[in-house]
């Protein structure tokens, strides 16, 4: 922590020079230009600058005996647990700076991870570029947008509210109507209903529409066996799961179910996977390639999902399953690698995703932390 | 046709007795429980020595025997992992039913076989799996995971499933700890190492994180010099892994302190994390009864068990209350899971 102006200044300054160097990244992408820099002279920095601002992070780094000035790669820097986030402060600047904090989320019991922000310009930058290229790349924009979930004022500490707000900025048509069509935990299908038909009157536009998994399901719900077509070349991102809700339903099942109540091509669903603790997302990459399977994630050139063994934390074969290790290059002022229980295989063209780490194996009546906190 | 009292009584003496005779005789069981339990043959030992209620009085049965219930036979699914508890799962069995059938877990036969036998009570079987879906009459007392019990009480629709689901056990001190109550909680501990319902795997103190790193150093301390008496079995591949990713956590957002045999996190929040078993303890800090207790409501359906040396200041419905050293020595009196049967 800086202990006078003139250290936090210098401490500011690191950061934005970070920042802008993760933003030339961004640009570099939306430009189709080279990458200004590799990935691990990037990375190596900011693990540095993390590794002198914040205490917890200095720790780990010192408990594995390491010394930052002698690490080189991306790799050889140990990744935040991302329970850290609920236990400890990982940020690297004084919180009175902080212009945003993101919550985990609230569904489950005990702490929230928290992750403040000095800055959301660099997330919003990344965001939007990567989605985008993922799922605007072929549509005329701006594109008519509804979200199945609450405003940033309804939900002001929620990552995935932020993100499709930036969407809403960037790529959202305007209209005098809300995009968002969940308030409180209801669902105003007669908005839904309202913004389609003008879609469908005025010259077949589609639609975007967002929102989390079980807010898919809570809408199939709502329609029953009602289909509900959505006009032609509309789109889903969907996010999340529905494990530990009051109904389960498989990515599989619930994307054929929403083809079916759309009336659109399974294809044009996209699932998207992101995490509070991060500043990066990535997509299924279905609607820039029809052939690709779903399951099937895109990284952006400023993040990399790497599996690793669980117990040795050392990267696994090709191919092989591991737990997530992110490294997210736009996560400079909190936790550039972090460590998920999320298993993942990488295959060419990306990462499957395929769920959390199983539960506990059977132990009696001792509880699992798994079952504890719902994870 | 009704039992009577003293028949159920009876029952119940026979089996405590059995139990005393295989506590006696456990020199040639120690080795085999411990090769099947992971726990050390030195913590096997405790277990049986000082965690088997073979001093039940009569009063305490005669509670037991009125809190039983009534049934025609009563099937039950023993869990692993304490595997002393077979003698208060069969006794309120056997109370409450003149037949008893018994699926032990796989990975604990020895003390409940061994029990069984002693007993050499023919109203009690020992079997190899339960055909829940064809059970017609009588209970079912389930032991185990909260999915063990909502399968079981699935495949069994219209019985009576009495369900004792997982838990965990917490240590409430809102005065110092003495080194005697330090040695009492350290006892708690290291039984089992930790893997049964009542085994406390959080600390909490009312004070400020110096007080709480205090202790956790002494802790931690008190857990090794208990460990050169009654060292840790072995860790499961899974807890060795729960191991490492507890000790980065606290080390990032705590003070760790770790040995051979034990590790204490010292929280500086205020944050409620689940150390994985095998002698791993989370100690955290309040700045009241009232901040602790408002801490730890959002967790108390899985709070079976709290040791504290301010029981009137708690109260935690469902939650057993006790006195330091006290988690792992419940009396006979009935079930030790006071919450609501799942």
């Amino acid at each position: 922590m800086p202990n006078t102006l003139t250290d936090l200044s210098k401490e500011l300054l690191a950061s934005d020079s970070l920042h802008a160097r993760a933003r030339a990244f961004v640009e570099a992408f939306e430009s189709g230009s080279a990458m200004p820099e590799s990935f691990d002279a990037l990375a190596v920095d900011i693990a540095r600058f993390q590794c002198s601002h914040i205490e917890g992070y200095a720790r780990l780094v010192r408990a594995r005996g390491l010394s930052p000035d002698a690490l080189h790669t991306a790799a050889e820097f140990p990744a935040t647990p991302a329970d850290a986030f609920k236990v400890s402060r990982v940020f690297a600047f004084p919180e009175s700076e902080a212009t945003a904090t993101f919550r985990t989320s609230g569904t489950t019991i005990g702490q929230r991870g928290e992750h403040f922000m000095r800055t959301t310009a660099t997330y919003d930058a990344a965001a939007i570029a990567f989605g985008r290229w993922a799922l605007m790349h072929d549509l005329a924009l701006p594109v008519r947008m509804a979200v199945l979930g609450p405003s940033p004022t309804e939900s002001p500490d929620s990552s995935l509210t932020h993100m499709i707000a930036a969407f809403f900025s960037s790529f959202g048509e305007p209209s005098s109507e809300s995009p968002y069509i969940i308030e409180g935990d209801v669902i105003d299908l007669a908005r839904l209903d309202a913004i389609v038909a003008t879609l469908l009157v005025d010259s077949d536009r589609p639609l975007f529409l967002f929102g989390t998994s079980f807010a898919f399901v809570h809408l199939l719900d709502a329609l029953g066996d009602q289909p509900f077509p959505l006009p032609s070349k509309s789109r889903v991102m969907l996010t999340g799961g529905t494990k530990g809700k009051s109904r389960e339903v498989s990515a599989s099942d619930l994307r054929q179910s929403l083809a079916g109540a759309f009336a659109i091509d399974a294809q044009a669903i996209v699932s998207e996977y992101g995490m509070t603790e991060l500043s990066s997302q990535f997509y299924e990459t279905t609607l820039r390639d029809p052939n690709a399977p779903h399951g099937l994630y895109a990284e952006p050139p400023w993040a990399r999902v790497v599996p690793v063994d669980p117990d040795t934390l050392a990267p696994v074969a090709e191919g092989d399953v591991g737990i997530a290790r992110i490294e997210d290059l736009m996560n400079i002022d909190s936790a550039f690698a972090v460590l998920t229980a999320d298993r993942v295989r990488r295959v060419p063209g990306g990462f499957e995703l395929l769920g959390r780490t199983p539960g506990a194996a059977p132990r009696g009546c001792s509880i699992a932390i798994d079952e504890l906190l719902g994870r | 046709m009704r039992r009577s009292r003293d028949d159920r009584f009876a029952t119940v003496r026979r089996l405590v007795w059995a139990a005393h005779d295989v506590v006696e005789a456990r020199a040639k069981i120690v080795d085999a429980i411990a090769d099947e339990s992971g726990l050390s043959r030195e913590g096997v030992d405790l277990a049986l020595r000082e965690h088997v209620e073979i001093d039940a009085t009569d009063a305490e049965i005669d509670t037991l025997v009125a809190t039983a219930g009534d049934a025609d036979c009563v099937h039950v699914v023993l869990s692993a992992n304490v595997f002393v508890a077979a003698l208060r799962a069969i006794a309120i069995a056997r109370a409450a039913a003149p037949r008893v059938v018994v699926r032990l877990s796989k990975r604990d036969t020895i003390f409940a076989s061994a029990l069984v036998d002693a007993a050499d009570d023919p109203a009690i079987e020992i079997v190899d799996a339960i055909a829940f879906e064809k059970i017609r009459s009588g209970e079912v007392h389930v032991y185990g995971r909260d999915e063990t019990i909502a399968s079981i009480r699935a495949r069994a629709p219209g019985l009576v499933v009495r369900g004792h689901g997982s838990g965990f056990g917490a240590i409430f001190a809102t005065n110092a700890i003495s080194d005697r109550e330090l040695s009492r909680i350290v006892g708690d501990i290291i039984v089992f190492d930790q893997r049964g319902c009542l085994s406390p795997r959080i600390v909490a103190v009312v004070g400020d994180f110096d007080l709480a790193k205090r202790l956790g150093e002494r802790l931690a301390s008190a857990l090794r010099i208990a460990a050169e008496s009654v060292p840790r079995g072995r860790l499961t591949d899974r807890e060795q892994r729960e191991s490492r990713e507890y000790i980065d956590l606290m080390r990032f957002g705590g003070e760790l302190f770790e040995s051979d045999s034990a590790v204490v996190g010292v929280a500086r929040s205020d944050a409620i994390i689940l150390p994985p078993p095998g002698r791993h303890v989370h100690l955290l800090h309040a700045p009241s009864i009232d901040a602790l207790r408002n801490a730890f409501a959002p967790f108390s359906r899985f709070m079976t068990c709290v040791a504290t040396d301010a029981p009137s200041a708690l109260s935690l419905t469902g939650t057993r209350i006790c006195r330091f050293g006290e988690m792992q020595r419940p009396r006979l009196t009935g079930p030790v899971d006071l919450r609501a049967s799942l």
